[in-house]
């Protein structure tokens, strides 16, 4: 008896959870297909009276001055994808070295990742404005690309080196006594097995970059250089906010992440939990 | 200057490397090029980034004229940390971080506990859990924004048909009620994953011992407190301090839903680094800002490490 309340009451709890973290999402897109009337309407209705689509009309397909969603959301996914890909490959190979030397400058190194990851969001942002204003980079999708790439190296070497510690040094080592090059032993031999390494980094890093904020907010201010993270900011601190409008710019904007989070969920998981234990 | 590379200690490893660069340098090949590359690219980011920090903080230096930068001494790093306005927003981080770092904590190892089973309801439901860390950051400031209005949001709607309020209540226009209102949404950010970290330590734990303790007479909290957290308390000490670095830096939650208000009572520095640098245009001032942050970081993480160092000596 006591153990059918006790069953009882962790489904409950995980039924609580569930409905905590999940509601948010459904409750945005209801708000996206509503009128502006029913949007202001009190008391909250919590079914929308029909799928409206003028709030997604409005927002992606009529750009205005200053404002071009569609521009924005590719802007976004050639941020993410090209520093995603540069990262992940590099932050590999890296890692792959850094297990693979013995060297009392690897410890040091991997520490050095660390501390610099705690510079992360607006601590450096006010020099590195001013070092792109310098180089005529501001307000340039390459100057927030190279800037993306930089901090995000570390972060993607260290779950590099996790993977690649936990690869058998076999293989490798049999093929540079056999006459192999490093070279030759990373991208022949290691390169292959190290695939499903570079996918979880990739993904983890187009997610993170995806709804990155600080950079993006202090170096991309014109229309055309937005990302969506700019874009909806932009929307949701008007003075009189349309949350309709909002919805829906929301919810597009997280397709990218939600399909990542759906279709490779293990990739992610693995990824977060190498980089938890690294202690 | 460069240190001595070697492979896998290995005697019979030969010396000849096979690309064109390595024969020029014998002693530099793949390893080099992967990773000093690297190491140099973000010393001299970081390393020049903060050093300008810290040159700027010496200046008078405007966002509208960024060439013209004038020395002031200490004149600007006095002014600025004396001000009511850092001092206020020193102590809302300080709010922001232990606040939500706490509830985070709490509420991520119950949830991973109650996450770590092998029910099919738990399966399913532990996919959801990386939804909230991966969204946008924007995405997660615009929805709560929205719940948490007086007229039209979903948080006041069921408290008022729930009869606890009479009519809304401005939750992040109330000086009193907006702190623990962001800081909610911070803890609605990250407690899922912290549970997905902690459930899948659990989850590595040999059953055996809760079989042994359960004969012996412990009930499920007995075996919870004495038994699970203690095996896995490394585990949630490394996801609180990973928590407290994410939330020490971030901006974009309390920018996007009170801009640092009402009154500044949301006020905390990444927020007034942002507006003094955008809005006043003084890059000097709020390189003071970026200062004063990292070292609250530092000593932060310092002694949370001191502690944890502690703890593991005792145990």
């Amino acid at each position: 008896m006591k153990h059918r309340i006790a069953i009882i009451g962790s489904a409950t709890g995980v039924l609580l959870i569930l409905g905590v973290v999940v509601l948010p999402m459904l409750w945005l897109a209801s708000l996206a297909f509503r009128t502006t009337a029913e949007i202001n309407q009190i008391p909250l209705r919590w079914v929308p009276l029909e799928l409206n689509l003028e709030s997604f009309e409005d927002v992606w397909l009529s750009p205005g001055y200053a404002r071009n969603w569609p521009r924005n959301f590719v802007n976004t996914i050639i941020s993410s994808s090209v520093t995603a890909t540069v990262v992940s490959v590099w932050g590999v190979a890296i890692g792959y070295s850094l297990s693979r030397l013995r060297s009392r400058w690897v410890p040091r190194t991997l520490f050095f990742m660390i501390v610099v990851q705690l510079f992360n969001g607006p601590a450096l942002v006010v020099p590195i404005f001013l070092l792109l204003n310098r180089i005529g980079l501001l307000d340039t999708l390459t100057g927030y690309v190279l800037v993306l790439m930089a901090f995000f190296l570390p972060f993607a070497a260290l779950l590099g080196y996790n993977f690649a510690r936990s690869s058998p040094l076999d293989l490798d080592e049999a093929a540079i006594v056999d006459g192999a090059s490093t070279r030759q032993a990373f991208w022949l031999v290691f390169f292959p097995l190290a695939r499903v390494g570079i996918v979880t980094i990739w993904l983890m890093t187009f997610v993170l970059t995806w709804g990155e904020y600080p950079f993006a907010i202090a170096f991309l201010q014109s229309g055309d250089t937005r990302t969506i993270s700019v874009a909806l900011a932009d929307l949701v601190t008007q003075l009189s906010v349309q949350w309709n409008r909002v919805a829906a710019a929301s919810l597009i904007a997280s397709i990218p992440v939600v399909l990542v989070v759906v279709g490779a969920q293990k990739h992610l998981v693995k990824g977060l939990l190498s980089g938890s234990t690294k202690g | 200057m460069k240190q001595r590379q070697r492979t896998i200690g290995d005697p019979g490893t030969p010396r000849n490397e096979g690309s064109r660069v390595s024969r020029f340098f014998p002693k530099v090949g793949f390893h080099f090029w992967s990773v000093v590359p690297a190491v140099v690219l973000l010393v001299v980011v970081v390393g020049f980034a903060s050093a300008e920090v810290v040159r700027l903080t010496f200046t008078e230096t405007s966002t509208l004229d960024m060439r013209t930068s004038e020395f002031v001494g200490l004149d600007t790093i006095t002014r600025v940390s004396t001000d009511s306005s850092t001092v206020n927003a020193l102590t809302n981080s300080l709010q922001w971080i232990f606040g939500t770092a706490i509830f985070t904590t709490l509420l991520g190892v119950g949830a991973g506990q109650l996450l770590s089973g092998s029910s099919r309801l738990v399966r399913f439901s532990r996919g959801f859990m990386l939804v909230p860390w991966v969204l946008p950051g924007v995405v997660v400031a615009s929805f709560w924004k929205w719940a948490y209005n007086a007229q039209v949001g979903v948080v006041n709607d069921l408290l008022v048909r729930a009869g606890i309020l009479e009519s809304g209540h401005s939750f992040l226009g109330d000086p009193r009620t907006a702190m623990p209102t962001v800081v909610s949404v911070m803890v609605w950010r990250l407690f899922p994953i912290f549970a997905l970290i902690v459930a899948a330590a659990i989850q590595t734990v040999d059953t055996s011992i809760f079989e042994a303790a359960t004969v012996d007479g412990a009930n499920s909290w007995q075996r919870f407190v004495w038994l699970t957290l203690p095996l896995i308390k490394f585990h949630i000490a490394t996801m609180t301090l990973l928590t407290t670095i994410w939330v020490t830096n971030n901006l974009v939650i309390v920018q996007l839903m009170t801009g640092g208000g009402p009154a500044g009572a949301t006020d905390i520095l990444p927020v007034q680094l942002f507006r003094l640098a955008f809005q006043r245009f003084s890059l000097s001032d709020s390189a003071v800002i970026s200062v004063i942050n990292v070292i609250l970081l530092m000593t932060v993480s310092a002694l949370y490490l001191r502690v944890l160092a502690k703890a593991r000596e005792v145990a």
